[in-house]
């Protein structure tokens, strides 16, 4: 097949997935209502809603069949270098590597909207799949996925089309793509945000369609917890993974710039970590039911609302695509998101009301409503900050910078409350706690964070010194008592079966896990939030140091000196680089070779810092290619000391193996399935399996 | 007991404005409340743009006004007026910016209202009890008994 001819090719699968998406979302709502309005009688009909509400889901597995389509042939025409197509030329150029012009799929506007519809009608085919889990609640959750993959495929067949074709003649080659976006991270770091992103329109459609259908009970919940959590977890996965590529690539030897994109990744990721902690109250209480609705409605359209303060130029990033005309698309659909979400709450309030009412504020109930207060005002805080340049250019007529100065001062102090709820939340009992079993489960974890912060005054911490010590201070302190009170929990569930089995204490510790996967996986996730905390405490003390250095100039820094053995300059087809080797040892010891780079990309003519970094749990040597001094030609050299930033991606795969943990199935469950006779189960089975 | 108060306080105020005038730290921290002026989007005291147009000159800006003495107030208020109000990492010096600080603890507190008013609410209001299933007969509780008791055994 001619290049001329794949344009054409993936511009129709995208009219086709349309077509496919509008038919699922019409023929669907139709059999629906016909389905509600009949109430179960035999209604006469040409065709039945049955049959109808059938070909709709055909039709929804379909759109998944032409979406994958069209992105496969964006991918084809990177990799053929079919430059007639107006993305490609933009995003691509022949000397790019064969993994980079794969990630050319999601490197611009119109590429990653093409990645969002196809992550989108790919849930969507897994949960059209999977039907017969409720055949008519799926019916209506796939019916409103349909809604929002219109939304998407109208976007991406009118408003930015990724085959629009160059105008006037074809270049012989194409301008590149972005430097910053060539490195290996980028190759996975878009996908797994856009499957957090994307993922939240599950649960979103599943609690929309149980309100409009008025489903009876808690099984909707069940139903879509699986989803709710991977989606949490590739959210999780995405923004961390975005920092450590910002650590890697921009060279500033920060992760973390509270840029409104980062921002908008932030804010549907604190909805849905509140989401799926007051979950628990209705699953346990059948409380909170018109709080959780709208919790799963924010965080979609947080999603909705950050791609268009984005995408729109509303606010500034140094994100790729920050200026556009599909503003208007994305506040259009919001506000009909908004309209049906609120129309449908309307009618059917009277379904959500509680069934229990919270007896005590010192129960577990209460700290899940104090951690939702907290991850939401957490959430406005970063939507206000994103927001004020906007607001206060409308009021004063002059757009304020809102950067990390505010964001410190204002939301690091609610992370700390959130610290604290991670570690007071899982002690505290349902319904009510006793004085007597407060005192018995605090104490330790008490104790641990004085002694902690004692131990830390006296070892050389001032946290009169500077307002970043005393964060430091008190997230330090707060980890060493959360952890304890993790600890605890663990080390009693254990006690209980040491002194059943008679295993030893590790045994009991993995056997008490496998049996409540969900609880002893949501501490393990709470012990990795804890790590990553004590590493992001660690930026308080980052050290940094810049010289010019010609050869054998050394620089000292913390423990470290670095000599500059050599510095030169390379070339090829995509970029010509200078860099510096640096012999790098410690109290006189030799430890590593780093050599920090600078890059030249030919085709897209912009600069890129490929940092060197030595990292150790201790601390990361940081060390970046300034640049050369124009008058003696030497390279200046700029080397940060970060602290315990390794903490951080540690503290991530934690989160991540406990997310995972908490989604395996239990051991009893296990048992269960496989229809094992009671007889055949082993006795010590039975004991600490209830409650999360 | 006054008198201990008294010097406890002369000594935190002491600790507290220990370094206060050291004019590298002043100029680090100053540096990490100004934003630079080439629109990448980065603070003073991190920009590390090679060959960048603005850095260079607002940082010796910078540190001449803190080696002259200046305040930081006055210095932040200079670079305001040369650069523009987007020069400031952070809203300051207007009573609409200020507005930008209290927000987000407005909003927590009354969050904290809210929550302590429902919480009261629920706890005025008799618990609801469910109503007695009449149509229950003892046989059927007493299955419901034994599905419950096989359930938590296994």
């Amino acid at each position: 097949m001619g290049c001329d001819v794949m344009p054409a090719l993936g511009s129709f699968a995208l009219l086709l997935a349309l077509a496919l998406s509008a038919y699922t979302l019409f023929a669907g709502t139709i059999a629906l209502r016909q389905i509600a309005v009949a109430g179960g009688k035999t209604v006469p009909h040409t065709v039945t809603p049955e049959r109808l509400a059938e070909t709709a889901r055909r039709s929804g597995i379909a759109s998944f069949i032409a979406v994958s389509c069209a992105a496969i042939v964006l991918v084809y025409c990177s990799f053929t270098n079919d430059f007639s197509v107006s993305y490609i030329l933009h995003h691509s150029n022949r000397a790019l590597p064969g993994a980079y012009k794969f990630s050319a799929l999601w490197s611009g506007q119109e590429g990653s909207l093409l990645l969002w519809a196809w992550l989108l009608t790919g849930y969507g085919f897994v949960l059209r799949l999977r039907h017969k889990v409720d055949v008519r609640l799926t019916a209506y959750a796939s019916t409103i996925l349909a809604g929002i993959q219109v939304f998407f495929l109208l976007l991406l067949n009118f408003a930015a089309p990724p085959f629009a074709l160059t105008t006037g003649e074809v270049p012989a080659d194409g301008f590149g793509l972005n430097p910053l976006l060539q490195y290996p991270e980028m190759a996975i770091h878009p996908p797994m945000l856009y499957l957090g992103y994307v993922g939240f329109s599950v649960p979103f459609a599943f609690a929309l369609g149980a309100l409009m259908m008025r489903y009876p009970g808690e099984k909707w919940l069940h139903i879509t917890r699986r989803w709710t959590m991977v989606t949490w977890l590739f959210l999780t996965c995405g923004i961390f993974l975005g920092a450590h590529w910002a650590y890697s690539v921009l060279g500033w030897g920060g992760y973390w710039g509270w840029d409104p994109v980062e921002n908008a990744s932030l804010m549907p990721w604190l909805t849905g970590t509140a989401f799926l902690h007051s979950v628990m109250m209705q699953e346990k209480r059948g409380m909170m039911k018109s709080w959780n609705v709208w919790l799963i409605f924010s965080t979609f359209m947080l999603t909705i609302l950050g791609t268009l303060l984005t995408r729109s130029g509303l606010v500034s990033s140094v994100h790729a695509f920050a200026e556009s005309s599909i503003g208007a698309w994305f506040w259009g659909f919001l506000i009909i998101v908004l309209a049906v979400c609120l129309f449908t709450f309307i009618r059917n309030r009277d379904h959500l009301k509680s069934d229990h009412k919270l007896e005590s504020l010192v129960s577990r109930e209460s700290s899940f409503l104090f951690n939702n207060l907290v991850l939401l005002a957490a959430c406005f805080t970063i939507l206000w900050g994103t927001l004020f340049p906007v607001i206060s250019e409308y009021v004063q007529g002059n757009k304020v910078t809102v950067g990390a100065p505010f964001y410190n001062r204002v939301a690091v102090p609610l992370g700390l409350g959130l610290l604290l709820l991670t570690g007071v939340g899982p002690l505290l009992a349902w319904r009510s706690s006793s004085l007597r079993s407060i005192r018995r489960n605090f104490i330790l974890p008490c104790l641990a964070t004085v002694i902690a912060a004692v131990i830390l005054m006296l070892t050389g911490m001032k946290p009169w010194q500077e307002e970043g010590y005393v964060y430091s201070l008190v997230a330090f302190s707060l980890g060493a008592g959360v952890t304890v009170a993790i600890l605890s929990e663990f080390l009693r569930g254990a006690h209980v079966i040491q002194v059943q089995t008679g295993k030893n204490i590790f045994a009991s510790i993995f056997q008490l896990t496998r049996r409540n996967t969900r609880r002893y996986g949501g501490y393990l996730v709470h012990f990795g939030v804890v790590v990553i905390f004590i590493g992001l405490a660690g930026s308080a003390f980052n050290q940094s140091h810049e010289q010019e250095m010609n050869f054998n100039d050394s620089m000292k820094i913390g423990p470290y000196t670095l000599v500059c053995k050599d510095y030169t300059d390379d070339t090829n087809l995509n970029y010509d680089s200078e860099f510096a080797v640096l012999d790098v040892s410690r109290h006189g010891k030799f430890v590593t070779q780093m050599t920090p780079e600078k890059r030249f990309y030919l085709a897209s003519q912009q600069n890129s810092t490929m940092v060197a970094n030595h990292s150790t749990l201790a601390w990361d040597l940081y060390v970046v290619y300034a640049g050369k001094n124009a008058d003696t030609g030497r390279p200046i050299i700029k080397v940060f000391l970060n602290p315990l930033v390794a903490w951080i991606w540690i503290g991530v795969l934690i989160v991540a193996w406990g997310t995972l943990l908490a989604l395996s199935p239990n051991l009893t469950t296990v048992f269960s399935t496989r229809r094992v006779s009671p007889a055949e189960i082993p006795r010590d089975l039975a004991a600490t399996t209830a409650g999360d | 007991m006054k008198k201990f108060f008294q010097l406890a306080c002369v000594g935190l105020a002491i600790i507290v404005s220990v370094g206060a005038g050291d004019p590298s730290a002043r100029f680090d921290k100053l540096s990490h409340q100004i934003m630079c002026g080439c629109s990448c989007n980065q603070l003073l005291g991190e920009c590390n743009h090679v060959g960048c147009p603005d850095s260079p000159g607002m940082r010796d800006k910078l540190m001449s006004e803190v080696n002259h003495g200046d305040n930081d107030r006055a210095i932040l208020v200079d670079f305001q007026n040369e650069y523009g109000p987007a020069v400031l990492a952070a809203p300051r010096f207007t009573a609409f910016n200020h507005v930008a600080w209290i927000m987000p603890p407005l909003v927590l507190a009354l969050g904290l209202g809210l929550v302590a008013f429902t919480v009261r609410r629920w706890r005025l209001q008799p618990a609801s009890t469910p109503a007695a299933p009449n149509d229950y007969s003892k046989t059927e509780f007493d299955a419901v008994r034994d599905r419950i008791r096989r359930d938590t055994e296994i």
